[in-house]
C-alpha cells in the first residue's frame, strides 16, 4: 500500500483539486470555506456515506457555478459581478419564458433577485437563496427551477385569493353543484385498477399521469423522460392494452366472469359523463314510464 | 378505450395524494439535465409519477419551453410596395385613372391620330382632312341659297362633300375661282393673314396646301349625315352671311352650277369615271371624309359664336383627319367614312402636317396614289400660291398680295380653275381653254384638249398626268403632260 497515498492524503489533495477547478479563489473564497460548502453539499445528499464516496460525488458538481453562487452569497462584489454578467439577463429571459408576459416576468426575476440577493438578515448575515444552490445541475438550471417553483408557488396564492368578482366571472358562483361522492359502480373495479397502476414502473405512471392529469403533449413527455415522442405513443398504447388485460384479470380473479367485466368498464363511462339512463328516465312520457313499469 | 382513460384519470389523480417530500430545485435540475444517477433517478420519476405539482414545475424549467420565446404576437405582415398596387382599393383606383387616361388621349386623339382604313374595303382610301376644294366651298354656300333649277339630289349630294377643316380655311385663299365667292375670299384672307402672321413666326412651319378634292359619284345618299353636315354647312354659311356687306356679290357659283348637267342619280359625277390612276394602275376606290363634328370645326365655330372675325393664332386647330371623324362624331373608326363608288379616283388633298407625311407612308391608309407628291401639297413659306378669282388667274407669294398671273385673260377670257405642281401651273377656262406654265407663271402656252366643251371647272395636276373636266360632264385626261388627250367616260356614259 505503500505505493498509493493514504485515503486522508487523497481525499485532501480532492478537495485542493476541486478547489482549484471550481475557480473559488477569483471570487475571494477560501480553500476551507470551499471545504465547508462541499461538506455541506455531501451531507445533505450522502449523509451517510464515506469520505471518498463524498469526494467522489462532490467532483461530479459544478464546482464553478457552486463556488460563484457561495461567493455571491457570501457577498463578494467580484462574485455579484460575474454573475450579473452572467445570469441577469437570462433570469428574465427565463422568466418571460415561464409568464409569456412581460411585466410578470420582470415582477418575478426581480423578486428572485431579492431573495438571491439576500434581503432578509439572520443573526447579522443575509440570508442569500444562492446558499441552497448545491451544484448538482447547473447555475442556470437551477435558477430556472427555482423561477418555476416561484411561479408555481405564486400561481397557487392567486388561486386561494381569487376575489368573489373573479369567481363570478368565471362562474364558479353560478356553476352547477358538484356532484356528491359516488362510488364506482362495482368496487371491484377500482380495487382491480389500483393493482393494476400499482404494477406499473414509475416512469410508466409518469407518462400516464403527464398525458391523462397534466395533458403533456407526447413531445413533452418525451423531454421530460428523454425519449422521442413516437417512444411515449408507442408506450402509452402499450400501457392502455396492458392495464385494460391486468383489469380484466382482475376483474375474473375477484369472481366476474369476462362478459360482467366487460360491463364494469363500459359502465364507467356511463358513471363518469354523464347518467345518460337517468336522464333519458326523466324525459320519458309518463305512460311510457307507466308502460315500462308496469312492464 | 376512452372508458378506461377516465378511469386512469380518478385512480391517477387519487394515487397523487401521498406523494411525500419534494425535491428540491438541485435535483430538479439535475433530473432535468439528466445528471442524477439511476437509482435517484427512478426516486424522481416515482415521486413525479404522483406529484403533479413538481411535474408543473418540472415542465415549466423544461430549457425548450422556458428559453422559448413570448407568444408572438400576431401583426400585419408587410406588404411590399409593388404589390400595393394590385390592391383591390388600390387596383380599382389605378384602373379608374387609367381609363380617365384613356379617355382623355381619346379625346385629344383627333388631332393626332393617323386615318384609318374602312373596315369594310381593303382597297378603300381614307382621305385625310380633306382641304377644301373650291367647288365644295361654293356648295356650302348653295345650300342655304339653292339655285332654283338645280336639282335637289344635287343640294343634297354637294350637303354630303366633304366640309372645311382649318386647312380648308386656307383653301379658301387659294382656291377661290369664282367670282361670286369673292366673300368668302375676303374672309379667307383674314385667315391668309393669321397665317401668314404665324409663318412668320415659325418659318418652318409646313401649311397644307388646299387641294381640290375630285368630287365622287355617289351611289346613294344613305350614307350621308345630312344633319351633321347642314350644322357645320351652316355655320359657315353664317360666317359668310355674317359678313356679307363685305364681300363681293358671287357669280361663279351660279354659273358653275347651272353648267352641271342635273341627271338625277348621277348628278355627282364629277371625274367619277377618270380612272384613279391611269398610269400606275393603282387603287381606285377612295373614301370621302366627312366634315369634322361642330367642336372640332376649330376657329370657324368660335367666330360665329362671338360674331366677330377677331382671330388669334391659338384659335387654329389642325386638320381633322377620316379616321378621326369617323371615330369621333359615331363613336366608332370609319364609321362615317364611307367607300365610293369602284374605279373612282381617289385623291388626297391635305395632309395637315409633313412631319405626318412619313407616318401615313408607313401606315398603309392611304395608297400610295394618295400619297404620291401630286395629291400631297405642302405650301411651305413663301412658296407661290394661285388662286382663280372674278374669272381671274392670280397668284401670290406671301398669299397677301395677290397679282393678275395671266393678263392676257383680260380680254374675255375667264379661268374657272387651276391646278399646279411645283412649278407646273394649269389653269382652265371657259370654251375647254386649258393653259400651262411650266415656269411658274412666267410663260404660258395654250392646251388643246381634243375635243372638248364646256368651260374648265376643275384640274388635277400632277407631274405628267392631268385630268380636266368640263362643265359638260367630259373629263379628259393626259399621261404626257397635256401632249395628248383621251377622254374618259363618265358615269352616265356607263
Amino acid at each position: 500500500m505503500s505505493a498509493g497515498p493514504r485515503p486522508e492524503e487523497t481525499g485532501a489533495l480532492s478537495v485542493r483539486m476541486l478547489f482549484e477547478k471550481s475557480g473559488g479563489e477569483r471570487y475571494g473564497l477560501t480553500l476551507q470555506a470551499f471545504e465547508l460548502i462541499l461538506d455541506q453539499v455531501a451531507m445533505k445528499y450522502l449523509p451517510a456515506a464515506e469520505p471518498r464516496q463524498r469526494l467522489e460525488f462532490c467532483r461530479d458538481l459544478k464546482l464553478e457555478e457552486l463556488a460563484l453562487a457561495r461567493a455571491c452569497a457570501a457577498g463578494h462584489d467580484a462574485a455579484w459581478q460575474s454573475f450579473l454578467t452572467r445570469y441577469r439577463e437570462k433570469l428574465y429571459d427565463i422568466a418571460r419564458g415561464i409568464t409569456k408576459e412581460d411585466s410578470s416576468a420582470r415582477d418575478l426575476a426581480d423578486s428572485l433577485y431579492a431573495d438571491l440577493y439576500g434581503t432578509v438578515e439572520r443573526d447579522g448575515k443575509r440570508l442569500s437563496r444562492l446558499n441552497f444552490y448545491m451544484g448538482r445541475g447547473s447555475l442556470e438550471g437551477w435558477l430556472r427551477t427555482v423561477l418555476a417553483q416561484e411561479f408555481v408557488n405564486r400561481y397557487r396564492k392567486q388561486k386561494r385569493l381569487v376575489s368573489l368578482e373573479e369567481q363570478a366571472e368565471d362562474g364558479v358562483q353560478f356553476s352547477a353543484a358538484a356532484p356528491g361522492p359516488t362510488s364506482p359502480l362495482d368496487s371491484r373495479l377500482g380495487s382491480a385498477l389500483d393493482e393494476a397502476l400499482g404494477q406499473l414502473s414509475g416512469e410508466d405512471r409518469l407518462v400516464l399521469a403527464s398525458y391523462y392529469l397534466d395533458n403533456r403533449t407526447l413531445t413533452e413527455i418525451g423531454r421530460i423522460v428523454g425519449v422521442h415522442e413516437s417512444t411515449i405513443s408507442r408506450r402509452l398504447e402499450k400501457l392502455l392494452k396492458g392495464l385494460r388485460k391486468q383489469i380484466m384479470a382482475g376483474l375474473v380473479a375477484r369472481g366476474m366472469n369476462r362478459g360482467q367485466a366487460e360491463e364494469a368498464l363500459e359502465a364507467d363511462v356511463r358513471y363518469l359523463q354523464v347518467d345518460v339512463s337517468k336522464k333519458l328516465q326523466e324525459n320519458r312520457p309518463a305512460a311510457f314510464q307507466q308502460d315500462k313499469g308496469s312492464g | 378505450m376512452p372508458e378506461l382513460s377516465n378511469l386512469l384519470r380518478e385512480r391517477l389523480g387519487a394515487a397523487e395524494s401521498g406523494a411525500g417530500v419534494h425535491p428540491d430545485a438541485d435535483t430538479l435540475t439535475a433530473f432535468n439535465e439528466k445528471l442524477l444517477p439511476a437509482n435517484e433517478r427512478q426516486k424522481i420519476v416515482g415521486h413525479l409519477a404522483k406529484c403533479v405539482e413538481c411535474r408543473e414545475v418540472l415542465a415549466l424549467s423544461d430549457p425548450h419551453v422556458a428559453d422559448s420565446p413570448m407568444q408572438p404576437v400576431i401583426k400585419p405582415v408587410a406588404v411590399p410596395a409593388w404589390r400595393r398596387f394590385f390592391a383591390p382599393a388600390l387596383g380599382l383606383g389605378a384602373s379608374v385613372a387609367a381609363m380617365a387616361v384613356i379617355a382623355l388621349v381619346m379625346l385629344q386623339s383627333p388631332h393626332k391620330q393617323g386615318p384609318v382604313s374602312s373596315p369594310g374595303n381593303q382597297e378603300a382610301k381614307v382621305i385625310p382632312s380633306v382641304p377644301k376644294p373650291l367647288a365644295d366651298q361654293e356648295r356650302g354656300a348653295e345650300v342655304n341659297q339653292p339655285l332654283p333649277d338645280q336639282p335637289a339630289a344635287i343640294q343634297s349630294s354637294h350637303v354630303a362633300e366633304p366640309a372645311p377643316s382649318m386647312s380648308n380655311v386656307n383653301a379658301n385663299n387659294v382656291n377661290a375661282d369664282d367670282r361670286g365667292r369673292s366673300e368668302s375670299l375676303k374672309a379667307a384672307s383674314n385667315v391668309s393673314e393669321l397665317k401668314a402672321n404665324k409663318d412668320s413666326a415659325t418659318k418652318k412651319k409646313i401649311v397644307p396646301v388646299a387641294e381640290p378634292v375630285l368630287t365622287a359619284s355617289l351611289p346613294g345618299r344613305d350614307f350621308v349625315n345630312n344633319n351633321l353636315f347642314a350644322v357645320q354647312t351652316s355655320n359657315v354659311v353664317s360666317v359668310v352671311e355674317q359678313d356679307k356687306k363685305d364681300f363681293p356679290a358671287h357669280s361663279q357659283t351660279a354659273a358653275a352650277a347651272a353648267a352641271f348637267p342635273a341627271n338625277g342619280a348621277d348628278k355627282l359625277t364629277m371625274f367619277s369615271d377618270i380612272p384613279a390612276n391611269v398610269a400606275a394602275g393603282k387603287s381606285d376606290t377612295g373614301i370621302l371624309t366627312p366634315i369634322p363634328p361642330a367642336d372640332h370645326a376649330g376657329f370657324i365655330t368660335k367666330w360665329v359664336q362671338a360674331g366677330t372675325r377677331t382671330l388669334r393664332k391659338g384659335t387654329l386647330s389642325p386638320s381633322i383627319r377620316a379616321g378621326t371623324l369617323g371615330s369621333s362624331a359615331l363613336g366608332g373608326p370609319g364609321m362615317f367614312a364611307f367607300d365610293l363608288q369602284r374605279r373612282q379616283p381617289a385623291e388626297v388633298s391635305a395632309t395637315p402636317e409633313k412631319a405626318e407625311a412619313g407616318g401615313l407612308e408607313k401606315s398603309g391608309a392611304l395608297s400610295r396614289r394618295a400619297l404620291s407628291s401630286s395629291t400631297l401639297r405642302f405650301q411651305e413659306s413663301g412658296a407661290v400660291q394661285w388662286k382663280v378669282a372674278g374669272g381671274k388667274l392670280l397668284k401670290s407669294n406671301d398669299q397677301l398680295q395677290w397679282v393678275d398671273a395671266y393678263p392676257a385673260a383680260s380680254g374675255g377670257l375667264e379661268f374657272f380653275s387651276v391646278a399646279w405642281h411645283g412649278s407646273d401651273v394649269w389653269a382652265g377656262g371657259g370654251r375647254a381653254l386649258l393653259v400651262h406654265s411650266r415656269d411658274g407663271g412666267l410663260t404660258w402656252e395654250d392646251i388643246k384638249i381634243g375635243d372638248a366643251t364646256g368651260s374648265i371647272v376643275s384640274i388635277v395636276a400632277g407631274s405628267l398626268n392631268v385630268q380636266v373636266r368640263t362643265a359638260d360632264n367630259q373629263v379628259w385626261s393626259s399621261a404626257d403632260a397635256g401632249k395628248t388627250w383621251v377622254q374618259q367616260p363618265t358615269g352616265t356614259d356607263r
